[in-house]
């Protein structure tokens, strides 16, 4: 009975990574509309205050990825002489495409998933 | 830009993690955890480097995270904190009890060890010694010799020389040495262990019997007049026929029986072992020729 629970139990975590996962991209590309350009910490602060806490060992790897797509863009730059460095992401224009899209798939799932409960 | 060891050693293993992807790229997530960490330490100093670099996770952890997005081959998972701990925990314990054992072993080899000649026993390393000339038993340190020393048992008596005479010497258990007397006298010298009567010297007709048949153990030295015809019977234990001049037959069930012939006398041999080991023993068919018969069931027979 433990056993059936465990796995059960397993089998929902890895729902909510799965789910979680497409939609954190999606949030993240949402943030970096609304705020032009943000560096890593600044992303993760900010999506913890919305509720939704990422691990860095989570985020950063995400973003490496996004801009290797093209999705997001990067710049290195340093505030002043003493600071260290901090790599500030953009939207790129696919990246904004890409949001549009995903915007509307994701309208559109949450309207099919409504629809069922009629 | 003031670095701690620490971070370093962090970044170094995040790097080594890394090594699939191409160097600039893997340059660039350096420097990006490393401006995660100095900016998570700019905006709240009270933080240690600890909790920010275990909130990253393990690099490993970290760097296949990199390696997934990328849809590369990850490496080996690191083992949790809790698993390595286990881990070392386990063969710690297991390291501790292998010495303890090997130290075991050690103090208490050999396990047994028998000395023949000086009739001494070591058990465990010497942990248990029987000293048997002595009558010794020690266990560590105490001595318990009181417990187990023999009833002495010893005398004299006088034979008659006639030829149809005979001796008889029958006995249960026992460590035997029978050698020639040199006067017409049967003479023991002995220590007797356990049984409910001492030994019994007994003359019926022309057999005189030195009866230990009814102790559980003897030790003796005896003496027998030359040419007086001898026979010992045993159940088990060691005889030691020490240069006989005279007709002996010797039955032994288990045990050993030691054979020191006299150079001034030849001996028809007649070995019997069912189930042991014979020296070689060379037989004469003189006339003057002693008789020694010997048999043994379990056993062997030296000579010396």
């Amino acid at each position: 009975m433990l056993c059936i629970l465990i796995l059960m139990m397993d089998d929902l975590e890895n729902w909510k990574t799965q789910i979680r996962k497409g939609y954190l991209e999606l949030c993240l590309l949402r943030l970096l509309q609304r705020h032009k350009r943000l560096y890593g910490f600044d992303i993760l602060e900010k999506l913890e205050k919305a509720h939704l806490p990422v691990k860095e060992g989570t985020l950063y790897p995400m973003l490496n990825r996004m801009t290797s797509e093209k999705t997001l863009s990067a710049v290195w730059e340093t505030q002043n002489l003493k600071g260290h460095p901090r790599k500030y992401y953009s939207l790129t224009k696919d990246g904004s495409r890409a949001l549009q899209e995903m915007e509307c798939d994701f309208e559109k799932m949450m309207d099919v998933y409504r629809s069922l409960e009629v | 830009m003031p670095t701690e060891p620490q971070l370093e050693a962090y970044l170094s293993a995040l790097d080594r993690a890394l090594t699939q992807i191409p160097v600039s790229d893997r340059a660039d997530i350096i420097t990006e955890i490393r401006s995660h960490v100095l900016e998570a330490q700019q905006k709240d100093p009270t933080v240690k480097l600890n909790s920010i670099l275990a909130s990253l996770g393990e690099p490993e952890t970290v760097a296949n995270r990199f390696l997934l997005e990328r849809g590369l081959k990850t490496g080996k998972p690191p083992k949790s904190p809790m698993v390595k701990w286990l881990t070392i925990g386990f063969l710690g314990t297991m390291g501790m009890l292998f010495l303890a054992l090997f130290l075991l072993i050690w103090k208490f080899t050999p396990l047994i060890q028998v000395n023949d000649k000086n009739e001494q026993v070591r058990i465990l390393g010497g942990l248990i010694s029987v000293d048997g000339k002595e009558g010794l038993v020690r266990i560590g340190s105490t001595n318990l010799r009181s417990q187990i020393e023999g009833r002495t048992f010893e005398g004299s008596k006088a034979i008659s020389a006639a030829s149809t005479h005979q001796v008889r010497i029958p006995f249960t258990n026992g460590d035997i040495e029978v050698k020639t007397s040199h006067d017409n006298r049967l003479a023991w010298h002995c220590k007797i262990f356990g049984g409910s009567d001492a030994a019994d010297v007994k003359e019926i007709k022309s057999t005189t019997t030195l009866d230990f048949s009814g102790s559980s153990a003897v030790r003796c030295s005896i003496q027998i007049p030359k040419n007086m015809k001898t026979s010992i019977e045993g159940n088990n234990g060691k005889l030691t026929l020490a240069r006989p001049e005279f007709d002996l037959s010797v039955k032994l069930d288990n045990g050993k029986i030691n054979i020191q012939p006299s150079e001034n006398h030849k001996y028809r041999y007649e070995m019997n072992v069912v189930n042991g080991v014979v020296d070689r023993f060379d037989s004469s068919e003189a006339a003057d020729a002693l008789q020694m018969k010997v048999s043994i069931v379990n056993g062997s027979i030296s000579r010396d």
